[in-house]
């Protein structure tokens, strides 16, 4: 990225900018406007980046090039560059093993089946609770060694299903790296919602008083970050919809607490088999999304929010939901898909008998013999995946590209990768940022959207080759902060044009121009197969018990922001 | 005859639905009146979630004053009457009892009717034989001549005054009641 200050001058007061806030005092000296200080204002710019990603700042991850952008006018911020065709590394954030009272398989079995079925990381992420913290967690560590020696192609990282006090479950896991585990150990003993509920610290019907809790685990997080024992910490919500215990105030909460740890949620969740009809299959509601309002729902939430659409939560696969309020207000926040493997569609096997709350583990799962169809999930790849755009097939660098959302949930093998470039190339950055990235136009100017998607190669492990559709640009204003936490819509988000994927082809290619932009605004992009949708192009609310996967695939792809300046 | 209306509001113990019936059929034994209709509803005023539940007698009791002490007993907290309270009644029974007079909120776990509708019916049954007003679909339209699968569990919903059953596509063209006996338990029920 190249900053060319001196090609663009401009008054001598504008050094006031939001994103140094931090350190504007600093600034204000009098060799601020000398070009010879230019290397002094982004030294600090640069300090202000590394701070404000421990101080609550550093949402967007952009190193030195966006600490220099803060420090000029009439130029805006960049991350996440556009730099040619990504390579993608698929995976899955959350999947279960004999380490899960309510689960069944070997952690090195899990890791095979990811193998077979295109994965290239996992993070193996078993329940919370008193019993994991004590037992699990020393049993976990060894085999996770001993299956990255034996898949050395794969990344797998430990991680946990955390409890967050009050609310639903998500994901949170680090690097492999020395302090790994006792981070792990130290944070679902003081955090977790299973544990401090069994400590009487807080109980389970009053889940507004837990909440306080979710905030201090976060912050034990980043103070883990910050304090270097670890690079990086990542936090997913899982199943954000399926009880409607996820309010729109906590993820919030979430995301302003630990903007480089909580980073987004599942787009969609796991259990994709659950809506096969019987009695082929378990007969139950998609991703296991069967419920109703209880007396701890967000009373906002409407009935169907608790239902997936084309298998994704309704806080994503709603134009204009929940997911586009936080986009409407500049919030990055990313949506994944996972397998949530615990039990596999047809496999044979049951839990081991061994007694969880005393050992930590069922034991060895017991072939039985014959399939069983009333399981509901998939193995870790099979049906669902998080594709991320990774500068190299490392830990740390993963993770952080997943922190940035270069990210696209798939289902189904419905597309292989996405080259997105969101750019302005007489009016603004004229290279231009990809998925997950913020780029900026001069108001007024133009802003070119090229899309090019890597149609399926291949049959999918249905042994189908997916047919993409059509894909959807979204795309709605961004408003700024809301003044009620609890807003769960984005009025103005709205599907701006639809693509129709012409037959036959290895990539599908589009153009969209947003002409003389005024505001600030986001896009998005979705596609389908085309087999389930509504008169409206979206996708239907999922059938309980009548929901074949396979035939009703969509991808959702992270968001890009256009700064108007 | 006028409505009796009581509400309770109960100890966490006795929120399951068939703990609730069974407090509520206990204390009522011997008072020579039944509950016809039996609702939940949630109180957030406090900030803390509260269920309170109310109850549609099917008259008098006999001896209002000792079935009342025997439902508060049964329920393991207060119970109010509806017109009755004087000085500051319970503020989670007194909400149950107004949300479910007014017809404004509350899940109905027992309702005149209940027993007469089993397994598939259609929509025009459904309304005609039980004391629920109205079928509303979630993601779907309601047509009158639709076919509703009971699964032998009902929870129908105060909403505007009419009792009102939430209802979706199921497989095989039926329609299916939203909410259902025993959805899926994330870690056994454990895990949370």
């Amino acid at each position: 990225m190249s900053h060319d200050h001196e090609h663009h001058h401009h008054g001598g007061h504008d050094h006031h900018h939001a994103d140094a806030a931090g350190v504007e005092g600093t600034w204000v000296d009098p060799e601020a406007d000398d070009p010879l200080s230019v290397s002094r204002r982004a030294f600090l710019a640069t300090a202000t980046v590394v701070a404000g990603a421990a101080a609550g700042l550093g949402g967007t991850v952009a190193g030195v090039g966006q600490g220099v952008a803060a420090a000029t006018d009439r130029k805006g911020r960049t991350s996440n560059a556009w730099s040619g065709r990504p390579y993608f590394l698929a995976g899955d954030h959350h999947i279960h093993t004999q380490f899960s009272p309510d689960a069944q398989y070997e952690i090195e079995t899990q890791v095979s089946k990811a193998q077979e079925y295109g994965l290239d990381w996992v993070v193996i992420t078993d329940h919370g609770s008193v019993a994991h913290q004590k037992f699990s967690i020393d049993q976990v560590t060894p085999r996770i060694e001993a299956t990255r020696k034996a898949h050395p192609d794969m990344l797998v990282y430990q991680g946990l299903e955390w409890n967050i006090p009050g609310a639903e479950h998500a994901t949170v896991f680090m690097p492999p790296g020395r302090s790994t585990v006792d981070i792990l150990k130290a944070f679902e003993g003081g955090y977790d919602g299973s544990v401090l509920t069994a400590q009487g610290r807080t109980t389970a019907n009053n889940p507004a008083g837990a909440e306080p809790f979710a905030i201090d685990g976060l912050r034990y997080l980043e103070q883990q970050v910050r304090n270097r024992r670890t690079e990086i910490a990542l936090m997913f919500a899982n199943h954000p919809s399926r009880q409607g215990i996820d309010s729109p105030h906590e993820i919030r909460n979430w995301r302003e607490t630990a903007p480089g740890v909580a980073v987004g949620m599942e787009g969609a969740p796991g259990h994709q088999a659950a809506g096969i009809p019987a009695p082929a299959g378990p007969g139950g509601g998609r991703g296991y999304y069967d419920r109703s309002a209880g007396a701890n729902s967000f009373a906002a939430y409407p009935p169907e929010s608790y239902r997936t659409f084309g298998g994704f939560d309704w806080m994503t696969a709603t134009v204009g939901g929940l997911w586009d309020s936080l986009l409407a207000e500049g919030l990055p926040f990313w949506v994944t898909a996972t397998s949530d493997s615990h039990q596999v569609y047809r496999d044979t096997f049951t839990p081991g008998t061994q007694d969880y709350a005393t050992t930590g583990s069922r034991g060895a799962p017991i072939d039985t013999g014959a399939p069983i169809t009333s399981y509901g999930d998939f193995w870790p790849g099979q049906y669902s995946s998080t594709l991320v755009a990774s500068n190299a097939r490392k830990y740390v660098d993963l993770m952080k590209s997943l922190q940035a959302g270069k990210v696209i949930a798939v289902h189904g093998r419905l597309i292989e990768g996405l080259d997105l470039r969101v750019r302005s190339p007489r009016q603004g950055d004229a290279r231009g940022v990809t998925l997950g990235g913020t780029t900026w136009v001069r108001r007024g100017g133009d802003v070119d959207v090229s899309i090019t998607v890597e149609l399926a190669a291949g049959p999918n492990a249905n042994g189908d080759v997916p047919k993409l559709a059509k894909v959807d640009l979204i795309s709605g204003p961004v408003t700024g902060r809301v003044k009620d936490k609890d807003t769960f819509r984005a009025p103005e988000t709205r599907v701006v044009e639809t693509f129709e994927v012409r037959k036959g082809r290895k990539t599908a290619t589009f153009n969209h121009t947003f002409r003389n932009v005024q505001d600030s605004f986001y896009l998005r992009l979705r596609g389908s197969d085309g087999k389930q949708l509504d008169s409206a192009g979206n996708p239907p609310m999922d059938k309980v018990g009548d929901a074949n996967p396979w035939d009703d695939l969509w991808f959702y792809a992270n968001p890009v922001f256009v700064d108007v300046v | 005859m006028v409505d009796r209306w009581w509400a309770g509001a109960p100890r966490d113990e006795v929120l399951a639905d068939a703990h609730l019936l069974a407090a509520v059929d206990e204390a009522l034994i011997g008072s020579g009146v039944s509950a016809e209709l039996v609702c939940t509803s949630v109180d957030r005023s406090a900030g803390v979630p509260r269920t309170g539940v109310a109850l549609r007698l099917t008259g008098e009791p006999a001896d209002p004053s000792a079935t009342r002490s025997a439902l508060s007993q049964t329920l393991g907290g207060p119970v109010v009457v509806l017109d009755e309270e004087a000085g500051q009644p319970d503020v989670v029974a007194s909400a149950a009892l107004q949300a479910a007079r007014q017809g404004t909120a509350g899940r109905c776990v027992r309702f005149p009717g209940q027993q007469a509708v089993r397994g598939r019916l259609p929509v025009a049954d459904l309304v005609s034989g039980t004391a629920i007003d109205e079928l509303v679909g979630v993601g779907v339209e309601v047509a009158p001549d639709a076919v509703v699968d009971t699964l032998g569990f009902l929870r129908p919903q105060w909403s505007g005054g009419r009792l009102t059953l939430l209802v979706e596509q199921g497989a095989g063209g039926v329609l299916r009641p939203f909410e259902i006996e025993s959805p899926h338990e994330c870690c056994g029920g454990a895990g949370h």
